[in-house]
């Protein structure tokens, strides 16, 4: 059973950015077979199992937490608790991925700023959808 | 209608797809379960490194779900410093979902040795609870597993054999069943009703069902 339900952000055309994000960086298989085990995993977790194992980072600026996926590249999909519901919900905010340890210059910000349109208008997003394969 | 199982099978139809998501699940819940054993056994990662004989950061390597270079020899340090055994075994895709589907902390957690109840059912009757919440005192755990089975197949298939399956395991020990307009949970000495919660009253009571030696 889920502890947490997960969300995805829309962007200004409707569209899901982490889906978006998927394909415009051109994830290979064993990068979307990891990223939907992780994000399931993240949905069953107490917040605090999810801290402890690093499957969760931060915050690492402001809301904005990085969910930790290593794989052939170092997948940081930024999200936040809630914004709603911060016990029962995530949302993803923002694609990102690490290199060298460090997350693309105005990604964490970005990923502050889609958090706070949820805030006013929670129809900027829906439902986590699957990474297809 | 899609189930779990064939949406799985859909998914990981991709044999390197299927393998990385496996492998990826396998280093989650390893991490994952080693955190858990060690927070029910209430050790900080400083006093667990102790008994494993390393430094705390090298627990904290192994409480990473990203980490993935295992070795059996460390797998069995940690199973021994917890109190359990390490079991390798090659499964099926099939049980991978089931596996899935468990994924919880109170599922990873493992009584050690000396608090075993499967081992001495008498000395020490087994305490647990099944997932209503409800109490289970003095049976064992192989009843437990095939009354929360049997309630589960019902819920699944809301079909009356898988009703009466479950009211017959719960007559092996006395267990005595509320009848339509109850909450809808087991009562026995043995079980304890536990607060009505919505998970509690949404399993719907058939009609029709005998009465004879249940409460109603």
């Amino acid at each position: 059973m889920a502890e947490h339900a997960l969300w995805d952000f829309l962007d200004t055309r409707c569209r899901n950015v982490i889906l978006q994000w998927v394909e415009d960086e051109r994830l290979t298989k064993r990068d979307r077979a990891a990223l939907n085990n992780k994000i399931r995993r993240l949905a069953q977790m107490d917040y605090a199992l999810a801290v402890q194992t690093k499957l969760l980072a931060g915050p690492i600026y402001k809301h904005v937490y990085k969910l930790v996926v290593h794989t052939d590249r170092m997948l940081r999909p930024m999200l936040c608790r809630g914004p709603i519901d911060n016990e029962t919900e995530y949302t993803f905010l923002l694609g990102a991925i690490e290199i060298n340890w460090k997350l693309p210059r105005g990604s964490k910000e970005q990923a502050e700023a889609n958090r706070e349109v949820v805030l006013l208008n929670p129809d900027r997003r829906c439902a986590h959808e699957d990474i297809p394969q | 209608m899609k189930t779990f199982h064939s949406e799985r099978r859909q998914e990981w139809a991709d044999e390197d797809y299927r393998y990385a998501y496996a492998e990826d699940f396998l280093n989650t819940s390893i991490a994952t379960q080693i955190v858990t054993l060690r927070e029910q056994r209430g050790l900080s990662q400083a006093a667990f490194a102790q008994l494993l004989g390393t430094k705390q950061p090298g627990v904290s390597r192994l409480e990473n779900v990203n980490h993935s270079t295992w070795k059996t020899e460390t797998l069995k340090r940690i199973a021994r410093a917890l109190g359990v055994r390490l079991k390798i075994s090659f499964e099926t895709f099939g049980s991978l979902v089931d596996e899935e589907k468990r994924f919880s902390r109170s599922q990873l957690e493992r009584p050690k040795f000396e608090e075993d109840p499967a081992l001495d059912p008498q000395a020490a009757p087994l305490v647990a609870k099944n997932k209503y919440g409800a109490l289970v005192q003095g049976v064992g755990s192989e009843w437990l597993e095939g009354f929360t089975a049997g309630i589960k197949a019902y819920e699944d298939t809301l079909m009356r054999s898988a009703y009466l399956n479950a009211r017959n395991l719960a007559a092996q020990v006395t267990v005595t069943v509320p009848g339509p307009g109850n909450a809808g949970l087991f009562e026995t000495p043995v079980f304890r009703k536990p607060p009505e919660t919505a998970e509690y009253q949404s399993i719907p009571i058939p009609p029709n069902q005998p009465a004879s030696g249940w409460i109603s």
